[in-house]
């Protein structure tokens, strides 16, 4: 079965909570590197890893260079879970 | 994939963390199975030990990895295998392919808190053709030559500017290419590069001090190449390294770590039933047991062979079996042809009380403190009971299936050492040779007869460079005949070397039972022109009882004062496991000063005491 928009995005935030030390409360769609300063580009390298083993995917080059915001991922998710 | 990984229980890693009990973890996430967690959780724990706030008694370790690519998610499994050993990880990454730059200056690229520097250099960056289909073989060749040539290069400046330890790494090539089945009928190939390689970087180990190896390329067969490499990560990304991977690594590093900085275990204490042989000797009887033949008679025999060569390595081993003796006997004496003897084992405790109280009398026995035990048993009651009674034993549950228990044992435990010294060879046979000393002390009228009787030389003087390790090592590890319990790292021990105000000697013993070896350290600095203060002065349990120490304090009375002394000035900094040289300053004769610590001799080459009758000391020459 499909997961739903929110449940992506919910899991998402819950995987950023746990690798970037941020309470998953002040997770929006808008956070990303600019607005965190735990997400640099080596802790980026932490949340591929910790996403990729969550859904069991392989995200390539250019996805992991999109994944620019928690909004973003949770679309790039969704539209390679569908 | 994430309902197979094991997810981390985070109430109770919150409560464990509140206490500040880092061991504690282990009741979580034991460090055998830091691969199991999901990523998530990996990082979750490493950014909740990092915000620990309590009294912290964790020793904190630096270390620098240079790394031919992004090392950086090692660090959250990394600090955790670090934190259930008791120590804070503080790692530094330099920015990959600088391993060169940072070696050649160390000074100015290192943080100056750095313990350690780690390299960890991939083929498919530094030697390019030797993991390139079809190369050809003299290129191959030369470029193995050259980076050889560069790399001793590095080592070579960086032991000039440092002392630091220094750890290396061997290597193994992503993939075996087109060379899959030709590379093995060749004499020539990539394989034959790579292994030749990598003894080149072994024997650079053995070159140079404080220098090791990392057998990376075997870490990697264990896991396996394929499941260890990720081709596609390795071409997008700076990671050529799998999720899985990075764990393995850090479970294995932080055992290597551990193996650098912490005392090696000294005894190993094994039950007996379904442990050393198959069966219960008590109920099934002697000629039941299984421990020949076919399986699962082979894998105790297996087993026993491993402990036997533990022993050969300087571990003393001990028996904790609730069992009747003379079953036990029986049972020696039925199976003559078993790896292990009743004689290899220096202490037996074949009774019916609790283990824990059988490991404290092997403990207080042997005279080694409870953490330098090991103790392997099939039964999980048992395990627990000890594990329970006594948290500072390092228990090993084998399990069920004793074809499993040499990789459980090792491991799960801290038996491995990364070089054996002379000393380690010998211990055992010292700890045997003990029981003939005491039986001759029972005999003796006096104690003065009995020291006699022993026919005792002590050697002291400057030590051999081949003897460093064991100086770091006594200083490291010793306890209770240690006057200072000052802790040096090799680094130190080697500037002490060099200096003009510090006089480092070993003292080395034999008697008419066996050599022991390497048993001393005493370290002299001098306070200022008149006077020498003993820094460190301390020795191996083994040789306890014998007034060695008078010899050795003479020895340092006499080097003082050819150092020009007039006064020297000992001092006994007292801690839970020295108390036996409590008064070892005062009984020598020193007089107390305003300080509780510190205790005075004057020294006069006139009225300097000789040498105690029942020993030959010789002097070892000086460079």
């Amino acid at each position: 079965m499909k997961p739903t928009e929110k449940e992506v995005f919910d899991q998402v935030a819950a995987i950023l909570s746990d690798v970037l030390d941020i309470p998953t409360e002040a997770i929006t769609r808008e956070t990303s590197p600019d607005t965190t300063d735990s997400w640099d580009s080596i802790r980026h390298l932490n949340v591929v890893m910790a996403i990729e083993e969550e859904f069991s995917i392989v995200l390539t080059p250019e996805e992991q260079i999109e994944m620019l915001s928690a909004g973003l991922i949770a679309d790039l998710l969704l539209d390679k879970l569908s | 994939m994430t309902s197979s990984a094991m997810r981390i229980d985070r109430s109770a890693t919150a409560k464990v963390l509140e206490s500040g009990n880092f061991g504690a973890l282990a009741t979580i996430i034991p460090s055998s199975s830091i691969d199991k967690p999901p990523r998530r959780d990996i990082d979750w724990l490493w950014n909740q030990i990092g915000k620990y706030q309590g009294t912290e008694t964790r020793q904190d370790f630096h270390v620098a990895f240079l790394s031919s690519f992004t090392l950086n998610p090692l660090e959250a499994p990394l600090g955790i295998c670090m934190a259930l050993r008791g120590m804070r990880l503080k790692a530094e990454f330099v920015p990959y392919q600088q391993w060169e730059a940072v070696l050649h200056k160390p000074d100015a690229s290192l943080r100056a808190e750095t313990q350690l520097v780690q390299l960890l250099l991939h083929l498919e960056q530094e030697l390019p053709l030797v993991t390139q289909d079809l190369a050809a073989a003299t290129e191959i060749a030369q470029q193995v030559d050259d980076f050889a040539a560069r790399l001793r290069n590095g080592i070579e400046a960086f032991r000039r500017a440092s002392r630091l330890p220094l750890v290396l790494n061997s290597m193994i090539p992503m993939n075996r290419g087109l060379g899959h089945f030709m590379d093995a009928n060749q004499r020539e190939s990539r394989i034959s590069a790579v292994n030749r390689l990598n003894a080149l970087i072994t024997e650079m180990s053995g070159e140079f001090e404080n220098t090791y190896v990392y057998d990376y390329a075997n870490t990697v067969a264990d896991t396996g190449r394929d499941q260890w490499f990720d081709p596609v990560n390795a071409d997008h990304t700076l990671s050529p390294i799998s999720a899985q991977a990075v764990n393995v690594l850090a479970h294995d590093l932080g055992r290597l770590y551990h193996a650098m900085i912490r005392p090696r275990a000294k005894v190993l204490v094994v039950d007996l039933d379904n442990t050393l042989w198959g069966g219960i000797v008590g109920e099934d009887g002697p000629l039941a047991l299984k421990v020949s033949g076919d399986h699962p008679g082979n894998a105790y025999r297996n087993f026993q062979k491993l402990i036997k060569a533990v022993r050969e390595t300087g571990i003393v081993l001990a028996i904790a079996s609730k069992n009747n003796l003379d079953d036990v006997l029986e049972a020696f004496q039925t199976h003559t042809d078993m790896p292990l003897k009743w004689d290899d084992f220096t202490i037996k405790k074949v009774n019916w009380s609790r283990k824990s109280q059988n490991l404290i009398e092997i403990a207080d026995e042997i005279g080694v403190g409870l953490e330098s035990l090991v103790f392997a048993d099939d039964n999980p009651v048992e395990c627990e009971e000890v594990r329970t009674a006594l948290p500072e034993v390092t228990v090993v549950h084998l399990g069920t299936e004793p074809s499993r228990y040499c990789e459980r044992l090792l491991s799960e435990s801290h038996l491995l050492a990364l070089r054996l010294t002379h000393e380690d060879a010998i211990r055992v046979k010292s700890y045997d040779a003990e029981q003939g000393r005491k039986k001759l002390l029972g005999s003796a009228t006096s104690e003065d007869e009995f020291l006699s009787s022993l026919d005792l030389e002590l050697h002291i003087g400057a030590p051999t460079p081949g003897e460093y390790e064991r100086v770091v090592q006594l200083i490291n590890k010793t306890n209770q005949f240690n006057l200072t319990t000052r802790r040096y790292t090799m680094a130190d021990i080697l500037e002490f070397l060099e200096s003009d105000n510090i006089e480092l000697s070993v003292a080395k013993a034999r008697d008419k039972f066996g050599d022991y070896g390497l048993i001393g350290v005493q370290i002299l600095k001098k306070i200022d022109f008149s006077s020498y203060e003993i820094d460190t002065f301390l020795m191996s349990c083994r040789v306890l009882g014998r007034k060695i120490e008078s010899g050795i304090l003479t020895y340092l009375k006499k080097s003082a004062l050819e150092c020009g002394a007039s006064r020297l000035r000992g001092v006994y900094l007292p801690t839970k496991k020295n108390e036996v040289v409590k008064n070892f300053y005062l009984d020598a004769g020193f007089r107390r000063t305003d300080y509780d610590e510190i205790f005075e001799a004057d020294l006069d080459a006139a009225n300097l005491e000789a040498y105690p009758r029942f020993m030959q000391v010789h002097k070892i020459g000086r460079k």
